[in-house]
């Protein structure tokens, strides 16, 4: 081929550009350190690499969600421990509350408490409320008119720590401290008020009455009778109104708003529907405020006190004010207080005793009313036998006798209803393997259902009457143990439920407090395992993500990045080429025929 | 006959042709970095017109060409300025994707996510996470209107210069026409044209830079040139091109729409309200389960209200069905969208009514003949090229872009709606606009970062529900047809423009070789090589100087004749 001067230069030219290229490319290569540095230098890559630098974003974000979790659980956790040791020094506070009452020491200590309690369940963290649900920008809780209220809700605040997972990082505060109703600010309420000798308020939440704190007095000075003329009681002028206002106790547990005034002369003397004696104003009284009896007590006050049982939600409340626009008559204010309900409770806190089948003590219960009659024994020798007898017997809530005999037998008779059925000799069937809750169904079975019998928290029997008023029942559950066993229930005395009387409402109240702040501690302590796993959870999380991370690093070094050794080298080839392609231009450029010829 | 005049005059004749071949021999040499010149050679011949021995005589200068390989040469230039230009093209969109570099629209698009989660972790924030999140989204926004704007200037740029290439084309048009009419002139009497013809072939190959033609060479020695259809160039006459602007035409999109999405929300409430119909009708429990379940039904019913007035659909009603069984009716237009437990759907229009981005705010030029005003269709050359990038790569790109802005738009808004600030507001909208164009974050959420809808109900400033079902958007398979989530879109996207421009540099490169292959066979055939054409001189020169010794000889002869 012919070969011209321009031609070798051209490709000289070429050559040496395209060297220069090779070497920029290079140098590129080792100073950015990245394999690919435009969209068309490994386009088969690039799908790789945005998404291991997605997955390398969203794992960054996971560690600092993670971090900001740890951070938050730590925080709780050590809230939640300040909670667990405030509610410990509450439970001692109120293990000998009867000998605080009206103690100024201990009513200060309790406000410390409270206003330290208080502080805690409003820990804020980071801008948030903790305890508050997701309503984190307001406290937890608030006081108002005296009382602490949860202002959050239940909701949870939870953070990404992991491709689909999420974590927990909030308390709830009505979890942690109870709710309204029964948690703990309102234990420290009741414990409050008792200490100050304040009114418990227990009342609106129970079975209660209205009683009159002064008495209903004839013009002679004598207490006032069912029978009494209502023109007989003292100051009064026939022409005057009564305003009967409150709440009635009917629809149960919600009631209605009672607002009546009625006229002495028009709706008493002059109705033949009541008449004009005391009898009748009582028996207005009980149409008004629903499902109640209204009475004149021993004392001679004036008493509207509900039909129900004790513990059932009631909100009665009686405010009757006679309005003396011309009269005199007066028989104090209206107090709200908790029904006095008698209460018959064992002395004997049962227990429940299992056995392996080697007949060895496996474990001791506080007795339920699961618990067969058998387990009550603690010698497995000694249980019950078919043929034992037990008596109940007793009065009941009218004054009448009752006494009734059951015997132990494998399948006692009972009739369409279930109910026990005599033998000729009057005694009643029990069966051999019956529970304490069948105990009490024959207890109740043998008091015509004038009472209900049930199992304590501490494992006592105890039965309590279902009428309103005045009450006669005892009772006593006598086992015989004729075929040597060894079952005891104890001897029944009486307790006052809801009596104004301070030391036994201080003792009410210390079984209440005891059992809820048991039930919030040990709600607490719950929540504080929770805890200490939710942040077990993250710091195994936080490696798992470091792990992950590390991973993704590698895998973006692979794909993108250089190998410097390899580069370098490569940059050397290149270089030396470039230099080879230098000489031999020069070379190329040899003196033509030109030259020679001079 | 011979006699010793004779003999000089053979002598004159030798002087004559070896210094025309000298002058030749000059010319090359002084020609020998012209580009496209070739090489000319003296066609020394026995001069036969008169007695034997009567000499030699030059009959003609010619040109060394390869007519063949001149004509490949300059198609394999048309290909490489067609596949440089795209390569150019495409390499200039590569740089409108800073991603691999300093983050670009991914990195935006990640900052943005992970702002909605900073946003979950502290979403009582009423100014620095909120705040961070808004300048998240305007930053993402104007990466894309980056790329976007970039993508229409490039469009723009591509246009002016196809407008300035037209222009040269007609030039080169002319100048060969007037060539065709001189080459044509000076060979009908008999002389060689070659430098105009030189100057010609000149003209073609900078003419292939630009174009794609075909050329046919007519006896007078005139070409013809046919570009895209039509005779551009015949003989002596040039036709012109014109560049017009006019609006482009271009498909719409296949991506749904802001609107589609919001129906489609609205179609999966009208379900929900549908089977809560269905509990309703079918409860036999209290009356508080039963508020409870209208309750949520009232929920979905204003979720339902505000995505109707998102869509833009007007004469949506709901109402009871009045059967007594508590059950609820929606009618759009009268039209019956949902009754009791029956689902009807929605009507049709106003789903898919998206234009093309460019079509609002571009011109683009088309080149016609002047004469027929008919399209003239380059597929070569530079404007080949330019025309290429222009009409296939970058609305698709600009399409990719806006799918992927208006699904993030809808997809974020869809959630959004059903959130609540700080303040209670819900029911607005994240990103307002209809296409990258227009895209912004809501000037109300600017004005008033605490409306940024994080709960998920009102009066719960911890609440950030919403905040994660926005983020978990970020995987979801929202784009084509629901097998690529947003970013892999995006990345497959970036995929193709890296694949489109690999494919540009290779072909640029395999043609830019070619050419230069091809170069240098025209070099090895025309080029002028120095060492020969010094030989060539000294053979000239010393037949030269033999002629004149000859002469010389001649003379002495006749002077010793005339001495006898």
């Amino acid at each position: 081929m012919r070969v011209t001067h321009k031609m070798i230069s051209a490709r000289t030219t070429g050559d040496l550009q395209e060297g220069l290229e090779g070497i920029q490319d290079a140098i590129d290569k080792v100073s950015t350190g990245r394999k690919i540095r435009s969209l068309s230098g490994e386009p088969s890559q690039l799908l790789s690499v945005m998404s291991l630098r997605k997955d390398f974003s969203i794992n960054v974000q996971h560690i600092s969600n993670n971090d900001k979790a740890s951070f938050r659980l730590n925080q709780i956790d050590s809230v939640i421990g300040q909670v667990n040791d405030t509610m410990f020094l509450l439970k001692q506070f109120a293990t000998d509350i009867s000998s605080k009452i009206g103690n100024i020491e201990a009513s200060a200590e309790l406000n410390n408490m409270r206003s330290q309690f208080k502080q805690i369940a409003n820990t804020k963290i980071l801008n948030q409320y903790i305890f508050a649900g997701t309503k984190t920008s307001a406290p937890a809780f608030v006081e108002q008119n005296g009382k602490i209220l949860y202002q959050g809700n239940t909701e949870k605040i939870e953070l990404e720590i992991g491709p689909d997972e999420k974590m927990q990082v909030n308390m709830i505060g009505s979890e942690v401290f109870g709710s309204d109703d029964i948690g703990l600010f309102k234990v420290m309420e009741t414990l409050s008020n008792l200490v100050n000798q304040k009114d418990l308020g227990i009342v609106d939440e129970t079975t209660k009455h209205s009683i009159s704190s002064g008495q209903l007095l004839t013009a002679n000075g004598d207490l006032a009778a069912t029978s009494t003329k209502l023109t007989d009681l003292a100051g009064i002028d026939v022409t005057d109104t009564i305003l009967l206002s409150g709440q009635s106790s009917l629809p149960t547990g919600e009631g209605t708003a009672v607002n009546r005034t009625i006229s002495l002369t028009d709706d008493l003397i002059n109705n033949p529907l009541y008449g004009d004696t005391v009898g009748g104003f009582l028996q207005l009284l009980e149409d008004t405020y629903g499902d109640v009896k209204a009475y004149i007590s021993s004392a001679g006050k004036i008493v509207v006190s509900d039909n129900a049982t004790d513990g059932e939600n009631s909100s009665l409340r009686a405010v009757i004010e006679p309005q003396n626009e011309n009269g005199l008559l007066d028989f104090g204010t209206m107090t709200h207080t908790r029904k006095t309900v008698k209460v018959q409770t064992s002395d004997v806190e049962l227990k429940a005793y299992q056995f392996d089948a080697d007949g060895v003590l496996a474990s001791t219960t506080i007795a339920g009313s699961d618990n067969t009659l058998a387990e009550l024994v603690a010698d497995p020798t000694r249980q019950p036998r078919v043929g034992e007898t037990l008596t109940i017997s007793g009065t009941s809530p009218t004054g009448n006798n009752i006494s009734k005999t059951f015997a132990f037998t494998a399948a006692p008779q009972t009739d369409a209803n279930g109910d026990p059925v005599a033998d000729a000799n009057g005694t009643y069937g029990i069966s051999i393997g019956a529970t304490v809750e069948d105990l009490l169904s024959h207890i109740e079975f043998s008091f015509g259902g004038s009472i209900q019998a049930k199992i304590g928290v501490d494992g006592q029997l105890m039965v309590q009457d279902t009428v309103a008023g005045s009450s006669q029942t005892s009772i006593q559950v006598t086992t015989h143990n004729e075929g040597g066993g060894e079952l005891y229930l104890g001897n029944f005395s009486v307790t006052t439920k809801g009596d104004d009387a301070p030391q036994e409402l201080a003792e009410r109240v210390k079984i209440d407090t005891k059992n809820l702040l048991n039930d919030l501690i040990s709600k607490v302590d719950l929540i504080a395992t929770e805890s200490s796993l939710r942040i077990q959870s993250v710091a195994e999380n936080e490696t798992r993500l470091t792990t992950i991370r590390t991973t993704i690093e590698g895998q973006m070094k692979e794909v993108e990045g250089v190998d410097q050794a390899t580069a370098l080298t490569e940059l050397r080839e290149l270089e030396n080429a470039y230099r080879s392609s230098l000489t031999v231009a020069g070379k190329a450029m040899q003196p033509s025929l030109i030259d020679i010829l001079g | 006959m011979t006699n010793l005049l004779g003999s000089l005059e053979t002598a004159r004749q030798s002087l004559n042709a070896q210094r025309r071949g000298l002058m030749v021999t000059g010319h090359n040499i002084a020609n020998v970095n012209t580009p496209n010149y070739a090489r000319e050679q003296v066609e020394i011949a026995i001069d036969v017109r008169g007695y034997s021995q009567s000499g030699s005589n030059v009959t003609k200068v010619t040109q060394v060409r390869d007519k063949i390989l001149e004509s490949r040469l300059r198609q394999s230039i048309q290909d490489s300025n067609n596949w440089s230009t795209q390569s150019d093209q495409m390499q200039k969109i590569e740089r409108l994707f800073t991603d691999l570099d300093v983050g670009g629209v991914s990195g935006a698009v990640a900052d943005f996510w992970d702002s909605w989660h900073n946003l979950s972790v502290d979403p009582e924030s009423k100014e620095i996470a909120r705040n961070v999140t808004i300048g998240r989204a305007q930053d993402l926004v104007q990466e894309l209107k980056n790329v976007n704007l970039g993508f229409q200037s490039l469009y723009e740029e591509n246009n002016t210069q196809i407008h300035s290439f037209v222009t040269e084309v007609n030039e080169l048009g002319d100048s060969i026409a007037k060539l065709n009419r001189d080459i044509a002139a000076i060979e009908f009497s008999g002389e060689a044209a070659n430098s105009q013809r030189t100057v010609r072939h000149g003209l073609l190959t900078k003419l292939s830079e630009y174009t794609d033609f075909t050329t046919i060479e007519e006896s007078s020695g005139m070409l013809q040139i046919h570009l895209g259809g039509f005779a551009f160039v015949d003989g002596g006459r040039v036709g012109t091109l014109v560049a017009e602007d006019q609006t482009p035409s271009l498909t719409s999109s296949e991506q749904p729409n802001t609107k589609s999405i919001i129906y489609t929300e609205i179609d999966q409430l009208v379900k929900t309200i549908a089977s809560k119909n269905q509990s309703i009708l079918s409860h036999r429990g209290t009356t508080a389960e039963v508020r409870q379940i209208v309750n949520e039904r009232s929920q979905h019913e204003n979720q339902i209200q505000t995505l109707f007035n998102l869509a833009g659909v007007e004469n949506a009603t709901i109402s009871d069905i009045g059967d007594g069984t508590g059950m609820i009716k929606i009618e759009v237009d009268g039209e019956l969208v949902l009754e009791g437990t029956k689902v009807f759907g929605l009507p049709d229009n106003g789903k898919n009514n998206q234009t093309h981005p460019l079509a609002n705010n571009q011109k683009t030029v088309v080149i016609t003949d002047s004469r027929s005003g008919k399209e003239v269709s380059i597929q070569s050359g530079k404007i080949g090229g330019l025309m290429n990038v222009r009409d296939n790569q970058i609305p698709r790109f600009i399409e990719r872009i806006n799918s992927f802005a208006t699904t993030l738009m809808a997809e974020v808004n869809s959630v959004h709606v059903k959130g609540y600030g700080l303040d209670n507001t819900t029911g607005i909208e994240f990103f307002t606009g209809e296409s990258i164009n227009d895209m912004a974050v809501n000037l109300s959420l600017v004005q008033s970062p605490e409306k940024i809808g994080v709960s998920s109900r009102p009066d719960e400033p911890g609440n950030n529900e919403i905040s994660f079902s926005i983020t978990a958007k970020r995987n979801e398979f929202v784009m084509s047809n629901g097998t690529q989530t947003l970013e892999e879109y995006y990345a497959s996207t970036m995929t193709i423009i890296g694949i489109q421009s690999q494919q540009a540099q290779r072909n640029e490169e395999n043609n830019g070789l070619l050419t230069s292959q091809l170069e240098s066979f025209r070099e090895s055939v025309s080029g002028v090589s120095m060492d020969e054409e010094m030989v060539n001189l000294i053979q000239f020169q010393r037949a030269y100087e033999a002629a004149a010794r000859y002469i010389s000889t001649v003379d002495q002869v006749m002077q010793t004749l005339i001495n006898m």
